[in-house]
């Protein structure tokens, strides 16, 4: 039951976002922003549950209609950025290297477009770290590890010309709850959740 | 929409439960002076007249108590061998105070009296009022993160109480790297004696203290135990508090086919 409760929480705020979206739309819309067959979108993000882990990403979007497109995502991420010895333990490495596409929607307003899209993709973590206190002989040990990576992408874009604002967030839905149903495994989509900042181009 | 659809039908599945009988009291500890709830989950079959049963102190009672209690029961059956009495420590003072060895910027240090709660009060009254076994082999102490770490405070300081650990996610990391310490001091005293302990882990606990002290631990135990049972497990994709429910029931099965 708690399931329920909680994916119907994040489905009503995913669907009052779209919505309201929608109605700034209909009232301010004249339809001229600009709807370029491709668009790059490079940015740089980080993860806002830990505060540590920094991106960059690119994002390359297909507009195959004015209101379907396909797109690409790419990210590296540099992880545990500010805390990499602590009690002894040292962070020898830490990085994500993240793939996706997903098909999205867009809504157009007058001067900014909101893509809705839909991801799927892998993500892949690499990280190591070494116990070196000096009380005891060095022990490393090291992850590389291979996930699958799902999720719904928001892209907010601003501008008219060549060049835009682009902003977006990705809230993964992996492990909760396509891994797992136990609502504890959230720690791990939190973990993948990003926001973004960018500029893209028109092409 | 599609999407919307598969996460619907996800999101309507059931989870089945097995139902069990507990009890539940209080105690006022004059060890730590606070005062705990204990609920004790009864096997199926308890029969008090004819057997007396292993008994699993659960810490984090509050969250970890319903989980441990009806999956101990589905793996019993699962491997035709008896349940054991689950014993859930509810809070009394804070984790971070009762679950902590020493006095450091992340916890209080009050495990040395909440083990004397759990050794001098809590044990012999679960093992006056109902069929508890009484020998170290047939008490198993269940703990994550801090409460893992207690556990290994449990494991290196009193040795004598527990003979089987299910250490999920323990914070080995605290005070820089203390529990490592005390297993090296009390090594010699302990090391012969037969011990089952699992250690686990979320595979993707990235945040730079988890898993370097973690495999220090586990190369201690493996190469300077040589009656131990020893079992590592890394959760794939899961972190810090998903890997926690996938680790009980590893551990679980592991002291159910091990014991």
């Amino acid at each position: 039951m708690k399931h329920i409760i909680y994916l119907s929480i994040y489905f009503v705020l995913v669907s009052l976002t779209s919505l309201s979206a929608q109605n700034g739309q209909i009232k301010t819309a004249k339809h001229s922003f600009p709807v370029a067959k491709l668009t790059i979108e490079p940015a740089i993000g980080l993860n806002p549950y830990s505060m540590s882990n920094f991106l960059v990403s690119n994002i390359v979007q297909w507009n195959i209609e004015k209101r379907l497109s396909i797109v690409s995502y790419t990210s590296y991420a540099y992880n545990n950025a500010l805390e990499r010895d602590f009690n002894y333990i040292r962070t020898d490495y830490n990085n994500s290297l993240t793939q996706k596409f997903g098909i999205g929607t867009s809504l157009y307003g007058k001067r900014s477009a909101h893509t809705f899209s839909m991801m799927a993709g892998i993500k892949y973590d690499a990280f190591q770290e070494t116990l070196h206190n000096p009380e005891f002989e060095p022990v490393t040990a090291t992850v590389k590890s291979v996930s699958p990576d799902f999720g719904l992408m928001y892209n907010w874009k601003v501008g008219k010309g060549k060049c835009f604002f682009s902003y977006r967030m990705y809230l993964p839905i992996y492990p909760y709850p396509l891994k797992s149903f136990d609502i504890w495994s959230l720690d791990g989509n939190l973990a993948n959740m990003t926001m973004e900042f960018g500029m893209g181009i028109r092409l | 929409m599609p999407f919307l659809f598969v996460l619907i039908l996800v999101s309507c599945q059931q989870e089945e439960s097995i139902p069990f009988l507990s009890e539940e009291f209080s105690i006022n500890s004059a060890s730590t002076g606070a005062t705990y709830t204990i609920n004790v989950a009864f096997p199926q079959d308890y029969n008090p007249n004819t057997q007396s049963y292993a008994t699993m102190y659960v810490l984090d009672g509050e969250e970890n108590f319903n989980f441990v209690a009806e999956n101990c029961e589905r793996i019993s059956r699962e491997l035709s061998t008896s349940n054991v009495l689950v014993v859930s420590i509810g809070y009394g003072r804070d984790r971070a105070i009762d679950y902590t060895p020493s006095d450091a910027n992340e916890g209080g240090g009050g495990a040395a009296q909440f083990m004397l709660f759990v050794k001098d009060e809590l044990i012999p009254r679960i093992e006056s009022d109902y069929a508890a076994d009484t020998a170290r082999e047939s008490r198993i102490i269940l703990g994550h993160s801090f409460g893992g770490l207690f556990a290994a405070y449990a494991f290196t300081n009193y040795n004598a109480v527990f003979g089987n650990y299910l250490m999920l996610s323990p914070s080995i990391w605290y005070d820089n790297e203390i529990i490592l310490k005390m297993e090296k001091e009390n090594r010699s005293s302990i090391a012969n004696r037969h011990q089952l302990v699992y250690l686990g882990l979320g595979e993707l606990e990235g945040g730079g203290r988890m898993l370097a002290p973690f495999q220090a631990f586990y190369v201690q135990l493996e190469r300077n135990y040589p009656g131990i049972a020893l079992e590592k497990q890394l959760q794939p994709h899961l972190d810090h508090q998903g890997s926690k429910n996938p680790n009980i029931l590893d551990g679980l099965h592991f002291y159910f086919q091990n014991r």
